[in-house]
This record gives structure tokens, C-alpha cells and sequence, in this order.
């Protein structure tokens, strides 16, 4: 009886033994287990939070692009205050970005604030306003969880805010990780040689697209191009699928949206496929005051400038000059920058010797409702500065294309921003340069052209976009 | 006789299951570490190559990758608000970036921010192998380890491990006309 009772308790002492083992087996096991499951769920959600962030970021870029084509609704859905009701500094403006949710293990929302403001240091030489954008994305950890990974490291890494919220201070409803981007965006007008809504076409391996700097001495000689200090940011993109680079020589990127460059053999830079820019349509413009208002010109006349802050404004029917009649555009005294806009209702066509002539020191900006079409040397740009001379192809009421042809073996020298027209370069002559930027619906080179994008016109006054010029991601 | 023959095989079978599961979870636990160990690198990469403006990849043995990134925070750790000069955005001085410096010493890689203290920032990687691939609008990186399940760990294995990571630079570089 006795020695059954010792076997009975060996047996028990054994299984006790033997449960605890398993026990602190387990529990080692779900112990790590738990501590690995916090560190990848933390992990997640703040990889989540940088999507959530860059979304804040898109919504401050639409905004701002959006003041572009619809100023008065721009900002709808932004308040001109903080929560608190106190005004934001530096005319600021911030919203909440709706709540992006999605299925699946670990944290399903996310959501983002974003402030756009314009603090007077973003301010550049040309007195163009450069916007801050600060976006903080949002995500949540499972399960309400306040315990931290193990390794400190990461959490130098991955700052996240359990009880407090990292920044302000304030209590957190919920645990969270967040992450905040400041993006500064600039305004710009013409970033590429060529951009198309649609198709790219080049049509000869002798065409040529390079740039130049007319800012920079060592990219340019005189403010003009000169072959021996070419650059390389002679780029091509559309909005379309297709760019058809004929084996021509693009001294830059050739982008897409989704689409191919095909021929591209002597394509220097990348060959992308993420490129979109939203092309702004150009509105008839809305001056109060017209300082001139003519009908067709078809002879010698002369439009005079005025000042940066008040240009001369001229109204016409149309420019229909042929022979040896010239259209003049003058300073308003030798020397003296100035400023002249026409707003031509019809077309301008430029035939024989007949021109328009860009003097010296004039900056010109031309809205054009018709055609355009430019034969050789029809448009002389004295300054041989790109930026000085922009036309601007209005945005016809019923949506029709226009067209615009640059013939002859002359030159041109100006930026062309029409989203509407079919541009077609050197259609019939041999020899063509053409030294700016151009933005069209679609763009077709032919012979021996050559295209020459100013990247002094990154700065041009009309602006056609936002881009970021800089992007840092606070992690402290 | 036969009941200490009995009890012996069962302690025994479960002496070589709780080191068979010890062992395993030794790899296993290893693994998840070496994986978090391969996260946080790969991060921190990221992290900085997304907001770099200059990037030089591994010059030597020891050096990983150098990079410079906006001198964002002032003397108060404080965020400073940029200046424009030649269309350039510049927080603090034009020319003196804040420099990043990752290298790798015996096990562990280090993090280097500046005049700061290089910072440890994973440990016992003897057996990573990181790479990066400047392809000048993006950098791609990829980070390799041995997992414990086998020893030697196979090379199948060890590429099973791969982390890629492409990292589009958000800002235009200086280092580049």
C-alpha cells in the first residue's frame, strides 16, 4: 500500500514537472510571438501612415493646381482657421482628408490632415509665391494596443503615440502612428521641350531636341543657344500612350502616361511611363481696361509696352500680315523694359516676308482664339529670349482643335502654351529651330527640325502648374 | 525494471521534443528578429533616400551608403522654415546639408546623422548583405540575411530572404547636373 502511494506521487511530481516545462514552453513561446505580431502590426500601420501623408500632400497639391483654371472654388472644404478657431499664420488654409479605409488584418483607416500656407520667405526673385505644404498621416494600431515592441530601436525609427500624441502633446484617442511630410510647392510654367495631350511625333532622325539655360553663361552664350554648351534636359511627355520619337535625337527623358516611346534609339535620358500633367485651359481673358482695339491688321503698325505692374493691353481681330508689313512691338522708350498683352479674337497668319517683330526689351504675352500659322522667319523675337515672348492658345468655346504650323526654315524663339491646337513643326521646309518650350494637343516634327527647350522658362509669369521643389519627411 | 524503462522513454522523448521545439524556436525567433532587424535598415534607407539630396553609395568595405539631406531642424530642434535661392529650396545653409552616414562595423550597422553619434541601428547582421543600386531617379536596395532552420543555411534559402526596396528620390539631386 505504501509503495503504491510513492508511485502514485512520483507520478504526480512528474506530471507536474513535465506541465511546467510545457508550460514555459508556451509561454516563451506566445510571449515573443506577441512581441513580434506588435513590432510587424507597428511596422504596418506606420508604412500606412506615410501613404496617408503623401494623400494630405496630393490634396494640398490639387488645390493649389486647381487655383489655376477655377479660383473661386479652389479652396472649397479648407478652413482659414485651426481647430481652436485661431487664424492660421501666413494665410494659411488646412482641411482633413475623408477617411481612407480598407479591409484586411491590422489597421484598416487612415487619414491625414493638411495645412498650405505661404510664409513670405517663400518668396523668389521673380516675386512668384512658392507654397508650404504639411501633411501628417494618420493610422491606428489593432487592438487598441498599448504595449511596444521590444528592440528601443525601432522606436527611434518608428515614433509612434500611444497615450500622448508625439507633436502636440495631447492625448490620443486611440493608439496611432503618424508621419509628417512638408512639401514646398513652386510655381512653374513650361518644365519640358515638348508636351503633348496626345500624340508625340517626330518624323525624322535628324530632328533634334536638347535645352539650354538663357540665364546661365555657362548653358548659353548671350542669353541665345549655342551648340557647344548644350544641356540635357530636352524632355518630351505626354498625356497620352504614345510618343513616337522617330529615332530622333531627344538630349532628354521621354515620358508617357502608361504608354511607349517607340523609335527610341537615341532617346539620352530615361524612358518613364508615370507622366501626367493636368493641361489648364487658357480662359479668354477678362480685362477692364483695353488700351487699344483694332480690327484686322494687315499692314506696318506699331503696339506700344507699358509698365510690369500696368502692360498695355491691344485688341484685335486678327494678324494677317504678308509682303514686307510688319506688326512692331515696341518698348515704351529705347531701353526701357516692357510689357504689351494682345488678345487677337481670330487668327494670325504670318506669310512671306511679313512679321511680327519682338523689339528689344519688350515682354510679350499673345492670346490667340484662331489658327496660327508661322512662316520662316515671321515672328523675330529681338531679345532672343524665350521667356520674353509666350503665346497663349485660348481654349475655344466649343472645344474644337486648332492648328498651329511653323513653316519654313526659319526660326522661332518664344514659349507656346495651346492645350487645344495640332502643333506641326517645319510642315514643308527642311530646316527649322525652334527655341522655347511648347504645350499642345498634339505635336508634329518633320525634316531637319530642332527643338531647343529655355529652361529660363521654368520661371516664365504664366504659370501652368505647381510642382514640389522639395520634400522632407519630419521624423523627429 | 520495466516501469523506470518506461518512464526514462517518455522523459527521454520529451527531453528531445523540448529541444527540438527549443531549437526551433530559437531559429524561428531568430528569423523574426533578423526580419525586423532587415525592416528597420530597410526603412531607415528609405526613409532618408526618399528626402536625400545627394547620394554616393558604398565607397569602401565599411561604408554602406552616404547621403545629405535637408538641414531641416534649427539649433532648437525645430523645424525651419526654407529660403529660396536660384529656384533652389534650402533649410539653413545653401551649402552645408545635414550628412547621413551608414556604415557597418564587426555585427552591427550603424546610422550616423550628422556631427551625431553614430547610432546603432541593428545588431548581430553579420550575416547581412546589403546592396545598393544607384539608378539616379530611384535607388534600389536589397538586404539579405542567413536563416538558422539549416546550418549552413542554403543559398535558396538566404535569397528567400530578400528585401528589395526601390526608393523613388523625391527631391532633384545636387550630385547630378
Amino acid at each position: 500500500m505504501k509503495r503504491l502511494q510513492q508511485n502514485g506521487a512520483s507520478v504526480i511530481i512528474m506530471v507536474l514537472i513535465t506541465f511546467t516545462v510545457i508550460s514555459m514552453i508556451v509561454g516563451v513561446v506566445v510571449f515573443r510571438t506577441l512581441n513580434n505580431y506588435h513590432t510587424l502590426v507597428q511596422i504596418s500601420s506606420w508604412q500606412e501612415a506615410l501613404l496617408a501623408a503623401e494623400s494630405g500632400n496630393d490634396t494640398g497639391m490639387a488645390a493649389l493646381r486647381a487655383t489655376l483654371s477655377d479660383s473661386n472654388n479652389a479652396w472649397n472644404g479648407w478652413s482659414t482657421a485651426d481647430a481652436n478657431g485661431n487664424t492660421l499664420a501666413n494665410s494659411g488654409r488646412t482641411c482633413a482628408v475623408s477617411n481612407i479605409t480598407h479591409t484586411g488584418e491590422g489597421n484598416s483607416q487612415l487619414n491625414a490632415t493638411v495645412t498650405v500656407d505661404a510664409p513670405a520667405q517663400l518668396i523668389d526673385s521673380s516675386g512668384r509665391q512658392w507654397y508650404r505644404i504639411r501633411a501628417t498621416g494618420i493610422t491606428y494600431l489593432p487592438g487598441n494596443t498599448k504595449l511596444i515592441g521590444p528592440d528601443k530601436r525601432d522606436h527611434l525609427l518608428r515614433r509612434l503615440s500611444l497615450v500622448w500624441d508625439r507633436k502636440t502633446g495631447t492625448r490620443v484617442m486611440q493608439p496611432q502612428a503618424t508621419r509628417l511630410i512638408e512639401v514646398i510647392a513652386q510655381p512653374v510654367a513650361f518644365q519640358n521641350a515638348l508636351v503633348a495631350a496626345g500624340l508625340i511625333q517626330l518624323n525624322n532622325y535628324n530632328i533634334v531636341i536638347d535645352s539650354y539655360d538663357s540665364r546661365d553663361p555657362s548653358k548659353s552664350t548671350n542669353g541665345s543657344y549655342d551648340p557647344a554648351k548644350f544641356q540635357q534636359n530636352g524632355d518630351v511627355a505626354t498625356d497620352g500612350n504614345v510618343i513616337d520619337a522617330g529615332n530622333a535625337y531627344i538630349y532628354g527623358d521621354a515620358s508617357t502616361n502608361a504608354g511607349a516611346v517607340i523609335n527610341a534609339a537615341h532617346v539620352t535620358g530615361l524612358q518613364r511611363t508615370d507622366f501626367y500633367q493636368d493641361l489648364i485651359p487658357v480662359q479668354r481673358p477678362s480685362w477692364t481696361v483695353i488700351n487699344g482695339n483694332y480690327g484686322d491688321i494687315v499692314n506696318n503698325m506699331t503696339l506700344v509696352g507699358g509698365s510690369q505692374s500696368n502692360p498695355q493691353r491691344y485688341k484685335l481681330s486678327s494678324v494677317k500680315e504678308t509682303g514686307n508689313n510688319v506688326l512692331s512691338l515696341a518698348p515704351s522708350a529705347p531701353g526701357v523694359e516692357s510689357y504689351v498683352e494682345i488678345w487677337i479674337t481670330g487668327d494670325m497668319n504670318l506669310q512671306g516676308n511679313g512679321e511680327i517683330e519682338l523689339q528689344p526689351h519688350v515682354h510679350a504675352k499673345i492670346y490667340v482664339e484662331g489658327n496660327m500659322a508661322i512662316n520662316g522667319n515671321g515672328f523675330i523675337n529681338d531679345s532672343s529670349q524665350a521667356p520674353y515672348l509666350e503665346i497663349l492658345g485660348v481654349h475655344p468655346d466649343d472645344g474644337a482643335s486648332r492648328s498651329v504650323t511653323l513653316t519654313g526654315n526659319g526660326s522661332f524663339i518664344g514659349a507656346l502654351y495651346a492645350p487645344n491646337a495640332d502643333v506641326v513643326l517645319s510642315d514643308g521646309g527642311t530646316n527649322g529651330t525652334y527655341c522655347g518650350s511648347i504645350v499642345a494637343k498634339t505635336i508634329t516634327m518633320n525634316n531637319h527640325t530642332a527643338v531647343h527647350y529655355d529652361e529660363a522658362l521654368g520661371d516664365a509669369p504664366f504659370l501652368t502648374d505647381y510642382k514640389i521643389a522639395s520634400w522632407f519627411e519630419d521624423n523627429k | 525494471m520495466m516501469t523506470t524503462v518506461v518512464a526514462s522513454l517518455i522523459i527521454a522523448s520529451l527531453v528531445s521534443a523540448a529541444i527540438a521545439m527549443q531549437r526551433n524556436l530559437a531559429a524561428g525567433d531568430d528569423y523574426a528578429t533578423a526580419k525586423c532587424d532587415q525592416m528597420r535598415v530597410s526603412d531607415y534607407l528609405a526613409l532618408d533616400l526618399r528626402r536625400a539630396l545627394t547620394v554616393t553609395s558604398g565607397t569602401n568595405a565599411g561604408t554602406l551608403l552616404v547621403l545629405t539631406i535637408p538641414d531641416y531642424y534649427d539649433s532648437n530642434k525645430q523645424p525651419r522654415v526654407p529660403t529660396i535661392s536660384n529656384d533652389v529650396v534650402n533649410y539653413g545653409s545653401a551649402i552645408a546639408p545635414v550628412t547621413v552616414l551608414y556604415t557597418k562595423s564587426g555585427s552591427s550597422i550603424y546610422r550616423q546623422e550628422g556631427s551625431n553619434a553614430a547610432t546603432e541601428i541593428a545588431s548581430n547582421v553579420s550575416d547581412f548583405q546589403i546592396s545598393v543600386q544607384d539608378l539616379n531617379k530611384v535607388v534600389k536596395t536589397q538586404i539579405i540575411f542567413a536563416p538558422q532552420f539549416s546550418r549552413p543555411s542554403s543559398a535558396d534559402a538566404r535569397l528567400a530572404t530578400t528585401v528589395f526596396n526601390t526608393t523613388l528620390l523625391r527631391n532633384k539631386r545636387r550630385d547630378r547636373s
